[in-house]
C-alpha cells in the first residue's frame, strides 16, 4: 500500500458548540485539498484507528480543550500511564504508544487543541470559539504545506 | 475486628464504579456491594427537545453503543409518528444494530477482558491491560481491533460516523445503501468470521484453564429476559420480550415491550445512582433477572445461521439437564456466540438484492402523544419511551438501560466471588483476589455512562469494612 504523508484527525462532539471545534478545523483542512493530506473526523480515538496509521508517515490530531492556551500545537509524547482509564478517553498518546506495540515501528504524530468558549448544545462554534479555530486553521495549513 | 475493603475504580469496564466488602469479626465476607457513583441526567434534559433530535441527542449517553440509543429512539418516534418504516430501511437499521453488536461485543472479549485470560487473573497489574495483551499476544490484539474496526466501519459507512452516526431517523434511515459499498462491507466477512472462529477457541481454552474458577463467578438462577422472534428465534431489533427462570421454563413470552413499564419497576438504593430495575411479579429483590448475551442465548429457540447455532448447542449443553447456561462467566460465551451470529448475518442481509433499495423513509407529523421504542443493544434490552405534545416537544423521557437491568445479578455476583476468593482472616487480601471480583463485574461488560445516563469519571475503588463500618483496607485505581 502506498504510504501517504498525514493524516489528520479532527474529534469532537459536533452537537456541543465549541467541543466541534476539532472537526471543523479538520473540514476547514480539507477543503484545502493539500497534497499528501487525508482528513477524516471523529467523535473520540478509538483502538480500531491503529489499524489505519500505518499509511501514514505522519498524524495530526485536532481537538478543542475545555482549559489552557488558546491555542496549543506540539509533538505528541509516548504516553507513559499504565492503564488507559476506560475505552471513552484515549489519548493521543495512548494510540502513539500502542501502535509502537503493535506494530513495533514509531510514528510521529502532533496534537492541536484550541480552548473553546462555549460547550453547550449548539451546532455552530461561539464566536470566540470561531476565531481560535479560525487562527488553528492558518497555523496546521501552514505546517502542512512546509513538511 | 471486621474490615471494609474498597476497590475503585474498577478498571476495564465503561464508566466509573467502586465496590466495597463488608468482612466480619472472622473475616469472612459479610455483604458485598457495587457501587456506581457517577450521574448525568439525560432523561431530565431531553425536555423540551424536538422528538426528530432524539436519536441524536440520546447517541451521545454512550461512545460505545450509540448506534443502540440511535436506533431505539428511532423506533420510539416511529410509534409517535405512526409509520411503518419502507422495507429496506429496517433491513438497514438491522445491519446497524448487528454491527453495534459487533464491535461492543469485540471490544468487550479482546481488550476488557483478555488481559486476564491471557494473562492471568494474578499477573501484574501494571501489565494487566490493553497495553500488557498487545506486548504479550500482538496477533491476538491486532485481531481484535480489525474485528471491532469492521463493526465500525459498517457503522460509517451506513450513517456517515463510527461514533454517533446519524443513520436511523424516525420514519426509516437517512440514506440508501450503494452497491459498491455494499461489497466493500461484504470482502470483509471472511476475515471477521475467522476471527471470530479462533476467538471462541481461545475462550474454549480459558474455560479448561480456569476451570475450578468459573464455578463461583456468578454461578446462580435468576430470571433471563430478552427479545424473541415470532417463532421463538433469537432477536435483536424487534420482536417480543421472553421471560425464563433459571430452570429454563418461560414464563412469560412474546410480551409486548410497549407494556413495559406493566412488567418490570425501577428501585433505588441510597448507595449508587443506578437504579435497580425488578420483574414486577415477583417484586423487589426477588424479580433479579439477567439480560444480554447470556439472557439472549439462553431462551432462544434457536439461531437462524449455521454456525452460530451450533454453538448456541454447544453452550446449552453447558447448563446440564436444565439447559440454562445460569454461570455469568458465561457471557464471554454468548458474546461470541453473538458476534458470529452478526457476521453470518449481515452476511445474509447484504445478500438481499432489497438492501439497496432506495425508498428509505416514511414521512409523518405527529399521530400520537406517547411512543416506545425497544431494541437489543450489545449489553441487553433497551427501552426508550418519549411523551411529546403536538408540536413533537418532549414534556417526558424514560430511558431503562440494559447495564441497569442487570445491576441486581451483578451485585448478587460480586458477593459470590468475594465470598469464595476472599478469606480477610489471613489478614491479607491480594490484589488478585479484587482482581476476581471486578472481573465477576466485567462478565456484564457494563456500561455505566449510559445506565444512570451519567456523566464523571469510571475508576474502581474496592474498600474493605468491618462489622463497624471502620475502613480496614481500600485499594484505588
Amino acid at each position: 500500500m502506498a504510504v501517504s504523508n498525514t493524516l489528520v484527525i479532527g474529534f469532537g462532539n459536533t452537537i456541543r458548540t465549541d467541543d466541534n471545534a476539532g472537526i471543523w478545523i479538520a473540514e476547514q483542512l480539507s477543503a484545502l485539498h493539500l497534497s499528501g493530506v487525508v482528513v477524516q473526523t471523529q467523535h473520540q480515538l478509538s483502538l480500531d484507528l491503529l489499524e489505519e496509521f500505518h499509511s501514514f508517515s505522519r498524524l495530526l490530531f485536532i481537538d478543542a480543550a475545555a482549559k489552557g492556551e488558546a491555542i496549543i500545537f506540539e509533538k505528541v509524547g509516548r504516553s507513559e500511564r499504565a492503564i488507559p482509564p476506560s475505552t471513552h478517553h484515549l489519548t493521543p498518546a495512548d494510540l502513539i504508544r500502542m501502535y509502537e506495540q503493535l506494530y513495533g515501528e514509531m510514528i510521529e504524530a502532533f496534537f492541536c487543541t484550541v480552548l473553546g468558549d462555549f460547550f453547550d448544545f449548539g451546532t455552530e462554534l461561539s464566536p470566540k470559539g470561531r476565531l481560535r479555530a479560525e487562527k488553528a486553521v492558518q497555523i496546521l495549513a501552514d505546517f502542512l504545506r512546509a513538511n | 475486628m471486621p474490615k471494609l475493603l474498597t476497590i475503585s475504580p474498577v478498571t476495564r469496564i465503561e464508566g466509573h464504579a467502586k465496590i466495597t466488602i463488608q468482612l466480619d469479626d472472622n473475616g469472612d465476607v459479610l455483604d458485598a456491594r457495587f457501587h456506581v457513583n457517577e450521574f448525568r441526567g439525560f432523561e431530565k434534559f431531553c425536555e423540551g427537545r424536538l422528538l426528530w433530535e432524539m436519536p441524536g441527542i440520546t447517541s451521545r449517553t454512550c461512545g460505545i453503543c450509540p448506534a443502540s440509543h440511535m436506533l431505539t429512539a428511532s423506533k420510539a418516534g416511529d410509534e409517535i409518528l405512526a409509520v411503518s418504516i419502507p422495507e429496506t430501511a429496517e433491513k438497514l437499521r438491522r445491519l446497524g444494530t448487528l454491527a453495534q453488536w459487533l464491535q461492543s461485543h469485540a471490544l468487550s472479549f479482546f481488550h476488557l477482558s483478555s488481559p486476564d485470560f491471557i494473562l492471568g487473573f494474578d499477573s501484574d497489574p501494571a501489565k494487566r491491560n490493553v497495553f500488557g495483551l498487545m506486548e504479550a499476544d500482538k496477533e491476538f490484539a491486532r485481531r481484535g481491533i480489525r474485528l471491532r474496526k469492521f463493526g465500525q466501519e459498517i457503522i460509517q459507512i451506513l450513517g456517515g460516523r463510527r461514533v454517533h452516526s446519524t443513520l436511523a431517523v424516525p420514519g426509516g434511515v437517512r440514506d440508501p445503501l450503494e452497491p459498491e459499498k455494499r461489497d466493500y462491507i461484504l470482502s470483509g466477512i471472511p476475515e471477521a468470521k475467522e476471527t471470530t472462529l479462533l476467538a471462541l477457541e481461545v475462550l474454549k481454552k480459558i474455560h479448561l484453564k480456569f476451570a475450578k474458577e468459573i464455578p463461583e463467578f456468578g454461578n446462580f438462577r435468576t430470571l433471563m429476559v430478552g427479545l424473541v422472534s415470532k417463532d421463538g428465534g433469537l432477536e435483536y431489533y424487534d420482536g417480543g420480550l421472553r421471560i425464563q427462570d433459571g430452570n429454563g421454563n418461560t414464563i412469560a413470552d412474546h410480551l409486548d415491550p410497549r407494556h413495559y413499564s406493566d412488567y418490570f419497576g425501577e428501585a433505588a438504593e441510597p448507595w449508587s445512582y443506578m437504579k435497580f430495575p425488578y420483574y414486577k411479579p415477583l417484586d423487589y429483590p426477588g424479580g433479579m433477572y439477567r439480560v444480554g448475551p447470556l439472557a439472549r442465548v439462553n431462551i432462544c429457540d434457536y439461531i437462524e445461521t449455521p454456525l452460530a447455532e451450533a454453538e448456541r448447542k454447544l453452550f446449552k449443553s453447558l447448563g446440564g439437564s436444565v439447559g440454562v447456561a445460569n454461570n455469568s462467566f458465561y457471557y464471554h460465551y454468548a458474546r461470541l456466540i453473538e458476534i458470529l451470529f452478526a457476521v453470518e448475518k449481515i452476511e445474509l442481509l447484504l445478500c438481499d438484492p432489497t438492501i439497496t433499495g432506495t425508498h428509505t423513509r416514511a414521512t409523518a407529523g405527529v399521530n400520537r402523544l406517547d411512543g416506545v421504542g425497544c431494541t437489543e443493544a450489545p449489553r441487553g434490552v433497551l427501552f426508550h419511551q418519549y411523551t411529546v405534545d403536538g408540536d413533537g416537544v418532549l414534556q417526558k423521557v424514560n430511558l431503562i438501560i440494559a447495564t441497569a437491568q442487570n445491576n441486581i445479578a451483578m451485585n448478587r455476583t460480586v458477593k459470590q466471588i468475594a465470598a469464595h476468593f476472599i478469606d480477610g482472616s489471613k489478614g491479607k487480601v491480594t490484589e488478585g483476589m479484587l482482581n476476581r471480583v471486578e472481573a465477576g463485574i466485567r462478565c456484564y461488560d457494563p456500561c455505566l455512562s449510559c445506565s444512570t445516563h451519567a456523566s464523571g469519571q469510571m475508576p474502581m475503588h474496592v474498600q474493605m469494612v468491618g462489622p463497624d463500618n471502620e475502613l480496614l483496607d481500600e485499594v484505588w485505581r
